[in-house]
């Protein structure tokens, strides 16, 4: 007599202390085996694109910290003034734009290191938690001196950045470049060699180069599937085309690619601020003439940015007002999650966590 | 067999390596912050309260009315009234909703006398949420004795 | 979801323990609290339980937004909330204390209401951040978050800040724990003295 079996409905979330965010997952279930993933999303949608349309332009850049992808403020900040300042035809001066890349890969460092410890925590691995934000910590001390904030700075402004780095800056930032390839190497040292986290990640969760395409995955996801596309290095903005730094590439396409690509990117933003830091020139921060409720010129304009999650664009419509008339915004998360489900089909619920935090997808991207 | 000898040998390997780090880290120094006890060097910029400094000489707020902080404020919790006209308006209601402040800084940016200023004080908990109303008292109350220069928008770097 | 006819609960059961009389300890209270002096003896021995209870108030690891990662910063190694007793736990049966850490949609209320119903009493409330006070930032033109926490949960402490520093919400709990302490736990429990 055969044993009777049924399909389980499992949901994940919106409260699991592993899934990022409020996320709710519907798993269809054969035992073990996953044979079907629906991401429910919309747990956190904040509107602000509808916001958008009724703040000026520089209101805006505090709704886009806050609002769009939390862990990379600054990512925001640089997309929605991309594209202010294309529409505008505003010049921002040569050191706001250093600075403004020394900040973004910062920020993307930052990012980069709440994934691996929150990744590491659910991978078991309390110490990477404790150690990553434990440089985070510093990076977030650079912000506070300089910003203002640790999570939210609002620190970009049409035309250049806020205000100028303190004294003694330049010295701190350099020195956490020097000590934090060390700290990198710790990580590796816990993570790359050891043979539990191998098990849970190698060949896990795989995502193939043409489904990974199809999918329209981007960033460090893209990446670890052997798509060879940086926003940076593609369509340079700001001064990233006279920087030299290398577009870290894997062809497996799983966790641990996702993981090795990541840790790759961290060393290359050191080695980024480093460059930039020896090329900052003196000057002017902000474009003069930049009137704090800023009218655009009637027009669209679409302008494509690298997050630390990946390809973060802004469609932006004006009709010559204080504010615009739609933002549209194109989040990384969200077409990564999209591609979660394809990722995930056939692995064990088991693994179902190592490769959601994998993709580092953050809710607040995704539902805007 | 070998294999799997192999993978014993590359386990323990990890472990020692695993195990060296976590007691080097024993020996480095620590970075706990013991909070009630000591605090954290905010930093000068840090996005804080808000606050209206008072002048020592004239003995009240450089505050002159102009409505801009009001205007400017995404979350629109800045609460300005004034009577009089011209010259002689005095200042009515200056209230902050802190609950509902976003600590962007547009208002300490925007403003032209430095009437309106961040203080590095963090610590406003409290049990009931009308308390986070700050009025005019509050505000003055919650500026430090010495003024802080922020000095930015004068051209000065901290 | 369609409004279910309310079936009529027997006495005692409607608002969970806080009136119930069925406990041996609830009973002993209830006698001690009309002895002469004996209000000196329940609230010396509600001293010492207080003191454990807000020594130890585990939290609910749940976190909504941007608040969320302020409040893993204070977990972490530089600000260690260990150190006053509070760490994360999975599941909110195990938990004293929720902390609500950033903006709450209309379609998460529903939920963060099922989370504090799930959380045994004595249960606390901490609203971090602007959004979870009141909508914070949130709060004009927007369709789609609640407008501050406390009108679906009541709320213990405020903590200010957008999103606060981890030593700002370490103050909140440090308020919490003074609040805690004050508490006639054994005799509100009793119902003695009124909820």
């Amino acid at each position: 007599m055969a044993l009777r079996t049924e399909e389980l409905i499992l949901n994940l979330g919106p409260q699991h202390p592993s899934t990022h965010g409020v996320l709710r997952m519907i798993l269809t279930l054969d035992g073990e085996n996953i044979l079907e993933v629906e991401p429910d999303i919309g747990y956190l949608h904040s509107s602000v694109e509808k916001m958008m349309e009724y703040r000026t332009y520089v209101q805006s850049v505090s709704l886009a910290d806050r609002g769009m992808d939390y862990l990379a403020a600054l990512a925001n900040e640089e997309a929605l003034l991309r594209a202010v300042e294309t529409l505008g035809k505003i010049e921002v001066p040569p050191r706001a734009q250093w600075l403004r890349v020394i900040f973004l890969e910062f920020q993307r460092i930052a990012s980069h290191l709440v994934w691996l410890g929150t990744w590491g925590a659910d991978l078991g691995a309390t110490t990477m938690f404790l150690w990553c934000f434990r440089e985070r910590e510093q990076v977030l001390d650079l912000f506070e001196k300089s910003t203002g904030g640790r999570l939210h700075h609002v620190y970009f402004r049409p035309g250049g950045v806020y205000e100028d780095i303190p004294d003694g800056w330049v010295e701190q930032a350099l020195a956490f470049c020097e000590e934090f390839p060390g700290h990198i190497a710790e990580y590796e040292g816990l993570f790359t060699a050891n043979p539990i986290f191998e098990v849970r990640t190698k060949g896990v969760g795989v995502l193939p180069k043409d489904v990974a395409m199809n999918m329209g995955a981007c960033g460090p996801v893209a990446r670890a599937s052997g798509i060879a596309f940086d926003v940076r290095t593609a369509f340079p903005y700001e001064k990233y085309a006279e920087v030299e730094f290398d577009i870290p590439v894997q062809q497996a396409g799983d966790c641990f690619a996702r993981y090795q690509v990541r840790v790759e990117e961290m060393r290359q933003s050191v080695r980024i601020i480093q460059q930039c830091i020896a090329k900052l020139p003196p000057g002017e921060i902000r474009a003069p003439k930049v009137p704090i409720t800023l009218r655009l010129p009637k027009g669209e304009v679409y302008t494509r940015t690298e997050s630390p999650r990946g390809d973060l664009g802004v469609f932006l419509v004006s009709e010559g007002e204080e504010h615009p008339y739609r933002v549209k915004i194109r989040a990384p998360a969200f077409s990564n999650l999209y591609a979660l489900s394809e990722i995930m089909r056939g692995w064990k619920i088991a693994d179902v966590i190592a490769i959601l935090g994998s993709t580092d997808i953050v809710l607040s991207d995704v539902d805007r | 067999m070998a294999v799997k000898l192999e993978r014993v040998w590359q386990g323990a390997q990890a472990l020692a390596e695993g195990l060296r780090l976590t007691f080097t880290a024993l020996l480095r120094p620590k970075n706990t912050v013991m909070y009630p006890l000591r605090k954290v060097d905010v930093s000068p910029r840090w996005h804080g309260l808000l606050a209206l400094p008072i002048d020592p000489q004239t003995g009240n707020d450089q505050c002159i009315i102009c409505f801009q902080c009001e205007r400017v404020c995404p979350s629109r919790c800045i609460h300005i009234e004034a009577t009089g006209r011209a010259k002689e308006r005095v200042l009515t209601r200056f209230d902050i909703e802190m609950d509902k402040c976003q600590y962007c800084g547009l208002c300490v940016e925007v403003c032209p006398t430095e009437a309106i200023v961040f203080v590095p004080h963090y610590e406003a908990s409290t049990y009931n949420r009308a308390n986070l109303l700050y009025d005019l008292e509050d505000l003055h109350r919650a500026a430090p004795k010495e003024p802080i220069a922020r000095g930015v928008i004068r051209g000065k770097v901290l | 979801m369609p409004d279910l006819p309310q079936k009529p609960l027997p006495d005692g059961q409607g608002e969970g323990f806080r009136v119930s009389t069925a406990s041996p300890i609830d009973k002993l209270v209830g006698m001690i609290d009309v002895l002469p002096g004996g209000t000196v003896i329940l609230s010396s021995v509600e001293q010492v339980l207080n003191w454990g209870r807000s020594s130890s108030l585990w939290a609910l690891g749940f976190g909504l937004a941007c608040c969320a990662i302020e409040m893993m910063a204070a977990a972490a190694g530089r600000f260690d909330m260990d150190r006053i007793g509070t760490f994360f736990r999975g599941t909110p049966r195990q938990a004293d204390l929720i902390i609500v850490s950033g903006r709450c949609t209309i379609k998460m209320a529903p939920i963060v209401r099922r989370l504090y119903e799930q959380i045994p009493e004595p249960k606390y409330v901490i609203s971090m951040g602007s959004c979870a006070t009141c909508g914070g930032p949130f709060y004009y033109d927007n369709y789609s978050i609640l407008k501050g926490i406390d009108t679906i949960i009541p709320v213990d402490v405020y903590v200010p800040g957008c999103p606060p520093r981890p030593e700002a919400l370490y103050e909140g709990i440090l308020k919490l724990q003074e609040k805690i302490k004050k508490e006639p736990f054994l005799r509100r429990r009793a119902g003695v003295v009124p909820a």
